[in-house]
Formats: structure tokens, C-alpha cells, sequence
């Protein structure tokens, strides 16, 4: 390929990338998608801002970059276009902003011992990776309180986070049943119910259109999220801000199971401010089905398709932090911008 | 019993019951009011004491006539003329820039008189004003004793300068490129209430992208400030739906975002801006819009308001009352004359304070952020100033 052959200054040729999601660099190049898609793929418990750490952490060894200028240039660059090469960046934005809001704090330390920073780095990447499982746990451990016997949970789609909660619920004795919905294409509501019954968890699969109509059976309602944004409002798969809606309907409270490394400085007031793309509101008069958009971003299909839930439909967020509520949620975020 | 709460209310003396709560308030205001005036027709040059600025009197009039309005334009005016009277000024013989300059002597001197000339609102100035005064007196503060007069000036008019950059030409831009982002590609309805130069701005910003639009401008009876807005819009090749207030449920129909412009964000994550401007988000959060407002770091205060009267202003009463009254109500009723009535006042207040509750996002220079983190973001930018 010519590109390899091109100026060696990193991060300086990623403008005319022929292939989406390869860094060029003084190393020459990095498929940092290909990387990314592998560590999600070789670990089904990781989540994907961890993924994101991990695969820049990952660049930042390959590096020859010799001054943290340099390295922050190629670290900038891939963080943008691995971003550029998914279709919905809102997690891995999040684990990029952690892990570059990381270095800029090392910064300050000492910029010219260059080689230990770089050492310091390397430890640190995967130090992320156990932290955020860790997390995972915590979040399970404070949320289990929430159940409580005799209680009825709502869920929907599929999370680690929730599906920890729950088994941990059920091991520590409580009684208690569950709520799934399928969960459209995808079926990932029929997944959450094979593995909570596994443990034993009597669960009740229901069609996503019965959400409403089962809704009064309910006690609570949980669900993760894929992003928590700065206005205190949530990303998460399609159908969870109808579920919320039907809950506040019949006033059951909505909690929301993050990690804080899926808090993420963003601000979208609805559901179409969102860096995601998908095209779910197809105006056509032939039942064949809409062609795919000729955009140049690949778009999110059945499978991956999401939508937010605004604040005033949220009682609170479980974290590892403790129980937050939709307002100081979105307070940290704002708050971060000026660590 | 309800016939007894009939009859104690009949007791009570008419004199007493009028004189109460809000009417009360305003009755003193309306006094003061009176007093400043000091049976004149109107505020002027008489009112100044020998050593006000030319160009802080002139400043003092304008605002005082409603000439310059709006909290950004009254701001920078303000900076402006500050810069002359610092660069006019001369240290008396025996004393020193650092000491005499900012004192009552001198440069307060100067802001009281534009405090006295605004209409009606107690002892202070709107936060714009009050935060820039702040940090100039800071400023002259922090100036090496050991500088010449000349080059002590010199500094401070470069600080001047710096200043209304970063607070408001860089803000404003910084404000405009994040608030456009609410505006899509195609389609957007943008409603915005009277005329705030931000929201220009970020209009003007979204047309420069390229992006189809339509703003409708609501606007009141008394300022008529909207249409300059829609002035400006019009010859930016931008369409506009002109209405007055009773229109909003109407036009609020089809709109897709309310973007705000603010006289002072208060503590507490409320907004004071031109009188409507609660209305126009309380039924745009009525049909779940994004209710955005735009507003410098410099407007934000560190206060709360408690009613709407204190820090408020005062604009003309007869404005309220159409000129020709006669032909358009052949039976004006009970404001024909008011004046003269003993127990008929008319209020034309300026301003109203928006609840946190309404408001979706507010836009600073430190990008969006929510009512709540107002007091948190307040305090981190005073700290790092």
C-alpha cells in the first residue's frame, strides 16, 4: 500500500485515509477498529469504553511516538477515527474522553521523563480493564438492595451489569421474579431470561408490545445504559425510553445500572441529537424495503438500534459511586470538564 | 362557613387592603421612583454631579431612556465608556492611581451615577454589569505600585479590551457554534422570544452552516424589540413567523427547539430576561421542547430571586396603553384616564425570572450545562479567575 511509504509524522496523513479505521503513524499503520472489534469479541464481559481504553492503551505501546505531544497528536487521531468508524460512538467516546483525560493529568507529573510515562501508561491500560469489572460489581452490589423480596423486576434488552445484579440478588436469597422483554430483532430480552433462569430466577418473556399491559405486575423497573450524558438523560437500546414511559404511567420507579466510566460529556435535548447513526423513520410508498442510505458512515441495523431516555422519566442511577440521581449524574459529567 | 369569610372580608377598610403584598411593593417602588425623578419630567444631565464622565452621563441617559437595552449591549457600552475614563483620568497630586482610582472618590462615583440613572431597581446593577465592575476594581488592584500613571492606564485599557474579547466576542462565538447544533440540517422550527443579540448570533452561525430553518420571534405589545430580530433575519435570507404573545400556543404547534437569550442567570439555575420570556418556555416545556438558554459566563450571579419585583425595572406605564385608544375600544373602561384614578396603577415591568424547571440546557462558554450545575460552574470559573 503507498500509504505506508507516506511522511512519517504521526498522525499527520490520517485526512486522506483510504480504509476506515486504520491509524497511520510513525510505526506505520494500526487497524485500531480491527483491534477493537477483537477485544469485544474475545471477551463477551467487556464493555466497549473499556474496549476503547484498551485499544488505545494498545496503540500507545506500538508507538515510537518520542515526545507526549506526539503521542497525544496520534492518540487524538485514533480516538477520532475509530469514533469515524462505528456507527454508534457514544461508549467508546466515553472510555477515549477517560483515557485522554488520563494522560492530560499525567502530563503535569514530569514531560521529560518521557520513558517512564510511557511505562506508567502501559500498567495503567490495564489497570482500567480490572477497575471497570470491578466497578461492574460494585454497581451489582449496591443495586441489590433495590430488589427486594417478593418484588417483581422489570427488565429489558440485556445487560452485564443488571444480569450481575440480579444473580447476586438471587444468591444473597431473595425472592423475587422478572419481567423481559424480547426485545426486538435482536432477542436479547430472550437471553437475559435464559441466563437468570439458569440461576434459577423464575422469569416471564414477553412480546415488547405487552410492555405497557404488563407493566402493573411490575415493582420496579431496571436497565442499563450505554452512555450517561451531561444533561442527566441515558442512551440505551430501542424501547427503553417507552418502557420508562410506561412505568411513569403507573408509577413504578426507573432505575438506571452504569458504570461511571459510561458517563460521557455529551448533551443531546432528543432523541435525534445523537452522534449515532440509524435510520429507523423511513417515509416510502413500496413495501420492498428502504434502501440503504448512501452515506458515507456505516449506519446501526435492527440489532444495535437505540434511543435515549430523558431525565424526568429516570428516579435514579445505580453506580459504583452509590445511588445518584438523574440531576447530580449529569452534575459530575458537567463537573469533569474542569478537571 | 363561606358567608362569614364574605362578611370579614367586607370589613376589611379599603385603605389597608390596598396597600398590600405586591401593590404595596410597587406602591414603593412607583414613590422612589418619584423621588428619584425629583418632580422632573425626565432623568438628565442635571442629575449628574460635577466630576461623571461625559461619556458615562451620556451612557446614563441612554440607558435611562431605554436607548441602549439588553444586558450584553448596556455591558459593553459600559466597558467602553470605562476605557475613556480611565484613559481621561488624572491621578490628584497627592494621591495615587491604585488608591484613588477605584474608590468612591472616583470610578464608583461613575457607576452610581449609572446605578441611580437605571429605572427602578433598588441599589444594583444587572450581574453583567455588576461582575465586570468587580473584576475591573480587581484589575486596578493587581497593577504594579511601582508603574507609571500613563503605562498604569495603558495596562488597564489593554485589560479592558481583553476583557469584552473574552467575555463577549469569544464567548458569544463559542456559545453560537455549540447552540447551532440544536438547529437541524433541514426542518428546524426555532422559536425565540423578543430580540437577544446571543441568539442573533446563533442563528446567524447555523445560517453561515448552511442549514434550512424557520424561526418564529414572539414578542410583546410594550418593546416591540422582536423586530429588530426579525430585521436582521429577513435580510439574512431566513424564514420568519412574526407574532405577539397570544399567538404562542398557536405557532408552538410545529416548533422543534425554543432558544433564550437571558439578562442574568441566577444562582439557583433560573433566568431573568425580558418580561415573556417565562411565558414562551413555560408552554414550550408544555409541549416537551428544549428549552435553551444562551447566556455569557459574565451574566451569571451568584444570587437567587426570591419575587420578581426586587432587581427588576421599571419601563413606561403608558406604553401599555395603546395611543389610539379611542378609536380601537370605544369603551376603554377602567384604564382611560389611570392617572387620574385614585386606585389605578399601571406596571410595565422589563424583566420576569424563568424556574429552573423550565429550562433544558443552559449555553455558556464552558459549553451545556444543566440549571442545576449553575452554582457548581459558577464557583469552579470565579476560582480559576
Amino acid at each position: 500500500m503507498a500509504d505506508a511509504s507516506r511522511p512519517t509524522t504521526s498522525g499527520s496523513t490520517a485526512s486522506s485515509n483510504p480504509r476506515p479505521g486504520i491509524v497511520y503513524s510513525a510505526t506505520g499503520e494500526f487497524d485500531i477498529r480491527e483491534y477493537y472489534f477483537n477485544l469485544l469479541k474475545n471477551d463477551p464481559t467487556k464493555s466497549m469504553p473499556i474496549a476503547a481504553i484498551e485499544s488505545l492503551s494498545a496503540l500507545c505501546d506500538g508507538s515510537k511516538a518520542e515526545t507526549i505531544h506526539e503521542l497525544m497528536k496520534t492518540i487524538e487521531q485514533a480516538a477520532k477515527t475509530l469514533k469515524e468508524s462505528v456507527p454508534n460512538p457514544v461508549s467508546l467516546t466515553a472510555g477515549a474522553n477517560l483515557f485522554k483525560k488520563f494522560l492530560l493529568q499525567r502530563l503535569h507529573n514530569d514531560p521529560r521523563d518521557f520513558e517512564t510515562f510511557k511505562k506508567t501508561l502501559q500498567e495503567n491500560g490495564h489497570l482500567f480493564a480490572q477497575r471497570a469489572r470491578a466497578a461492574r460489581n460494585k454497581v451489582a452490589a449496591a443495586g441489590v438492595k433495590a430488589i427486594r423480596d417478593g418484588s417483581v423486576v422489570f427488565l429489558h434488552g440485556h445487560s452485564r451489569c443488571i444480569t450481575a445484579l440480579c444473580l447476586k440478588a438471587a444468591t444473597n436469597g431473595r425472592r423475587f421474579k422478572v419481567i423481559v422483554t424480547q426485545t426486538g430483532e435482536s432477542q436479547l430480552g430472550a437471553r437475559t431470561a435464559t441466563e437468570l433462569r439458569k440461576a434459577g430466577i423464575e422469569v416471564a418473556l414477553i412480546p415488547d408490545t405487552a410492555m405497557a399491559y404488563a407493566m402493573p405486575k411490575a415493582t420496579i423497573v431496571l436497565m442499563g445504559a450505554e452512555g450517561v450524558f451531561a444533561n442527566g438523560f441515558c442512551l440505551n437500546i430501542l424501547g427503553s425510553m417507552q418502557l420508562a414511559m410506561a412505568a411513569q404511567y403507573y408509577k413504578k420507579p426507573v432505575y438506571i445500572c452504569a458504570e461511571t466510566h459510561k458517563f460521557v460529556d455529551m448533551f443531546p435535548l432528543d432523541q435525534f441529537r445523537l452522534p449515532v447513526t440509524q435510520n429507523i423513520v423511513n417515509f416510502t410508498d413500496s413495501d420492498e424495503p428502504a434502501p440503504e442510505s448512501s452515506s458515507d458512515k456505516p449506519a446501526l441495523g435492527p440489532y444495535g438500534y437505540v434511543d435515549i431516555i430523558p431525565k424526568d422519566l429516570i428516579t435514579g442511577y445505580i453506580t459504583e459511586i452509590g445511588l445518584l440521581s438523574p440531576q447530580e449524574a449529569g452534575h459530575k459529567i458537567v463537573m469533569m470538564r474542569f478537571e | 362557613m363561606p358567608a362569614k369569610v364574605v362578611e370579614k372580608i367586607v370589613e376589611v377598610p379599603a385603605e389597608s387592603k390596598k396597600d398590600q403584598g405586591i401593590i404595596a411593593l410597587l406602591k414603593e417602588l412607583e414613590s422612589e421612583q418619584f423621588e428619584k425623578r425629583k418632580n422632573k419630567d425626565s432623568f438628565g444631565v442635571e442629575d449628574a454631579q460635577n466630576d461623571v464622565h461625559p461619556s458615562i452621563v451620556t451612557l446614563g441617559i441612554q440607558m435611562n431612556k431605554g436607548i441602549i437595552r439588553g444586558a450584553t449591549a448596556r455591558t459593553m457600552a459600559m466597558l467602553a465608556c470605562l476605557r475613556r475614563v480611565i484613559d481621561d483620568y488624572e491621578t490628584p497630586r497627592d494621591q495615587t492611581l491604585i488608591r484613588h482610582l477605584p474608590t468612591s472618590r472616583y470610578l464608583s462615583h461613575q457607576i452610581s451615577f449609572l446605578t441611580s440613572a437605571r429605572p427602578m431597581t433598588g441599589a444594583m446593577l444587572p450581574p453583567a454589569m455588576g461582575n465586570s465592575i468587580r473584576w475591573l476594581k480587581t484589575e486596578i488592584s493587581r497593577i504594579n505600585p511601582d508603574l507609571s500613571d500613563d503605562l498604569a492606564k495603558r495596562h488597564l485599557i489593554d485589560r479592558i479590551d481583553a476583557f469584552i474579547h473574552e467575555k463577549f466576542t469569544a464567548a458569544d462565538a463559542v456559545i453560537a457554534d455549540i447552540a447551532q447544533d440544536y438547529i437541524d440540517v433541514e426542518g428546524s422550527v426555532v422559536v425565540t422570544y423578543s430580540k437577544s443579540s446571543i441568539v442573533q448570533q446563533v442563528l446567524l452561525r447555523a445560517k453561515e452552516l448552511r442549514k434550512t430553518f424557520r424561526v418564529i420571534v414572539v414578542d410583546n405589545r410594550v418593546t416591540l424589540e422582536g423586530r429588530n430580530l426579525v430585521h436582521t433575519l429577513v435580510e439574512e435570507d431566513i424564514e420568519v413567523e412574526y407574532v405577539h404573545t397570544y399567538a404562542l400556543d398557536h405557532v408552538l404547534q410545529d416548533a422543534t427547539v425554543c432558544l433564550l437569550g437571558a439578562q442574568s442567570v441566577l444562582a439557583d439555575g433560573s433566568v431573568c430576561a425580558r418580561a415573556g420570556t417565562a411565558l414562551t418556555a413555560a408552554m414550550a416545556k408544555r409541549m416537551n421542547l428544549p428549552v435553551i438558554v444562551c447566556a455569557e459566563m459574565v451574566k451569571f450571579s451568584d444570587r437567587v430571586n426570591i419575587d420578581q419585583i426586587v432587581m427588576n425595572e421599571l419601563g413606561d406605564p403608558d406604553a401599555l396603553i395603546p395611543e389610539n385608544w379611542d378609536t380601537r375600544f370605544p369603551e376603554p373602561g377602567h384604564l382611560k384616564g389611570w392617572q387620574e384614578q385614585p386606585n389605578t396603577m399601571a406596571v410595565s415591568l422589563m424583566y420576569d425570572v424563568t424556574p429552573a424547571e423550565l429550562i433544558s440546557s443552559i449555553i455558556c462558554e464552558h459549553g451545556s450545562t444543566c440549571p442545576t450545575d449553575v452554582p457548581g460552574v459558577t464557583a469552579i470559573a470565579a476560582k480559576r479567575e
